[in-house]
């Protein structure tokens, strides 16, 4: 990255890259700028495919002022030289911010304080000292102070809100719009309630009714300052004041109320309890503040709970490989009774039949031919034309067993005998007990026998390595009573 | 002077064929982009550097229809003739 590469180690790479002769490659490279230039000022235009185009361009003299003296001058008429790249070239060169798309923004967008950081920063201050001067003005006149704050809550709120607007336009090309940036504010008040209802559980009576008398200006103030939200919001601090701790949650509420929760626990657990009631009402509006924390946050977790569920997924079918057929055994079995019942009202008969089948099915340990056995049957339940040939196919499962009883051993692999040697095999890496079952017996269940017939090498099924020379023994089915 | 033009042109001072000359810039044209692509400038004494340079993105107007646009950033490739190729062609 940004090294400087002179036409001599130009030269070189082109040698390593097309294996020719260095003079040769001097030559050319050297000839190749030379030609340009030579052709430049000749013609004025040179275009190279591949490359792009240089333009020398007459501009003409006009007048300026000199910076220093304010004098005015003469700039004399000149040449430029232009470059243009080529699209190809261009296209390769920006692949890298080849996605952005330029979008249309809305009109009635303020831009102003997207580069007004300065101006926010003295604002937010303000609103700090404010803060300080509320928080000990709490004890005499509480309502006045909550008053003064829930007004600096709003005030944060529509920021957040404007700021809100701009990143969700600028991310998602322009296709959300106010009502959005409203949701999202209705979700941090929210989150606000909810931290104060947290902060209720664990303040004394005092901070409570503090608090409480927070959330009732609260719920003025908004009422004033935001007619479309304001239904809703009151809907939500109703909830929250009945159930205290307990509220409606919607899945993405749930989320940045999480986060919300933890924020503040973390507070907690920062600061000392000096001065309780001053802190927590502190608290509720840092909460506020802190709107671009949260969203950091929330992907934080969103994050680690990913990460969390790929390891799982790793670990899990490595550690336990018949994990996921099980599951799916036992969640077929669970649908074929579902079915079942749903199924029973309409066809009496052919659903006792189809139970038996279901029985037997079960009790030989058949699950994948009952299962089929069954959306046979269901399926034929409701065209009540083709009774009959639902009858037949039932027959048929009840006979198909014997005709295929490898694919259907699973919890029973006690069905077979071991008679002789088949085969020699050497496991090979990575390779497990069931994946060479699978390879020999067509189902992964009869590794037990592999076990049985190797038990001289293999002292825990789940541990064999790569390079172990298994005996593959003869299996027999045994004949049932 | 087109590609065409030029090529024969380079041919001829090289003593090569037209196809192979065409071949010989491709490749070094090719040589030069993965330069560039991983970020390197390439300076020729005599004749100028060529960076690439990222261009931030700026809210403009659409010339037709007025409309505030979001142009998104770049990555584009930028010449900038050397003094001596300045002066020579003044």
């Amino acid at each position: 990255m940004d090294e400087k590469i002179t036409i001599q180690n130009l030269i070189d790479i082109l040698i390593n890259n097309t294996s020719i002769n260095k003079e040769y490659a001097e030559h050319f490279v050297k000839e190749f700028f030379q030609l340009i230039e030579e052709t430049l000022e000749k013609e004025k235009y040179v275009k190279i495919k591949g490359f792009g185009t240089f333009k020398l361009i007459d501009v003409e003299s006009r007048e300026s002022i000199d910076v220093n003296s304010g004098e005015r001058f003469l700039i004399k008429e000149h040449k430029k030289i232009t470059f243009i790249p080529d699209t190809s070239l261009r296209d390769l060169i920006n692949q890298p911010f080849a996605h952005f798309e330029t979008v249309p923004l809305r009109d009635d967008l303020d831009l102003s304080n997207i580069d007004t950081d300065d101006g926010k920063a003295k604002v937010e201050e303000e609103n700090e000292e404010d803060e300080d001067v509320d928080a000990d003005m709490v004890d005499s006149e509480e309502s006045v102070a909550t008053e003064k704050e829930d007004a600096k809550d709003n005030m944060d709120e529509k920021r957040g809100e404007d700021e809100g607007k701009e990143f969700v336009n600028i991310e998602k090309n322009n296709l959300i719009s106010t009502p959005n940036a409203k949701s999202e504010l209705e979700s941090d008040e929210k989150i606000d309630l909810e931290s104060v209802n947290k902060l209720k559980d664990k303040s004394n009576a005092i901070t409570e009714e503090v608090v409480e008398q927070g959330i009732e200006k609260k719920q003025e103030n908004i009422i004033g300052s935001e007619e479309n939200a304001e239904r809703k919001t009151e809907e939500e601090i109703d909830a929250n004041e009945q159930k205290k701790s307990e509220v409606p949650k919607t899945l993405t509420d749930t989320k940045k109320q999480l986060t919300a929760e933890e924020i503040i626990a973390n507070e907690l657990k920062k600061s000392n309890n000096l001065y309780p009631a001053n802190r927590h009402t502190h608290k509720t509006t840092k909460v506020t503040h802190s709107y671009f924390p949260i969203k950091i946050l929330k992907y934080k977790i969103v994050v680690a709970i990913l990460s969390v569920l790929l390891l799982l997924s790793i670990f899990i079918p490595l550690f336990f490989p018949d994990f996921l057929m099980s599951a799916y055994v036992s969640l077929n079995i669970n649908q074929k009774f579902v079915q079942e019942r749903k199924g029973g009202p309409n066809v009496p008969n052919i659903i006792v039949k189809s139970d038996t089948a279901l029985v037997n099915a079960i009790r030989k340990a058949e699950n994948t031919i009952a299962i089929n056995a069954l959306l046979h049957a269901d399926s034929l339940q409701q065209d009540s034309l083709l009774r009959i040939k639902n009858e037949q196919t039932i027959e048929d499962k009840n006979l198909m067993p014997s005709f295929k009883p490898q694919n259907l051993v699973k919890a029973d692999s006690t069905l077979y005998k071991i008679v002789g040697i088949e085969d020699e095999y050497i496991l090979k890496d990575g390779e497990t007990l069931t994946s060479v079952s699978l390879r020999y017996y067509g189902t992964k269940w009869l590794w037990p026998y592999i076990v049985k017939s190797n038990s001289d090498i293999i002292k825990r099924p789940n541990l064999v390595y790569g390079g172990m020379k298994l005996k593959i023994p003869k299996l027999v089915r045994k004949v049932i009573k | 002077m087109n590609n065409k033009d030029f090529t024969l042109e380079l041919a001829k001072r090289l003593k090569l064929s037209t196809n192979d000359t065409s071949d010989m810039m491709a490749k070094l044209v090719s040589c030069m982009t993965d330069q560039w692509q991983s970020g390197n400038v390439i300076s020729i004494q005599t004749f100028g550097n060529f960076e690439v340079r990222k261009k931030n993105e700026r809210v403009s107007f659409h010339p037709s229809t007025k409309q505030k646009i979001l142009i998104p950033p770049k990555l584009i490739l930028t010449f900038k003739p050397s003094n001596y190729l300045k002066g020579k062609l003044k």
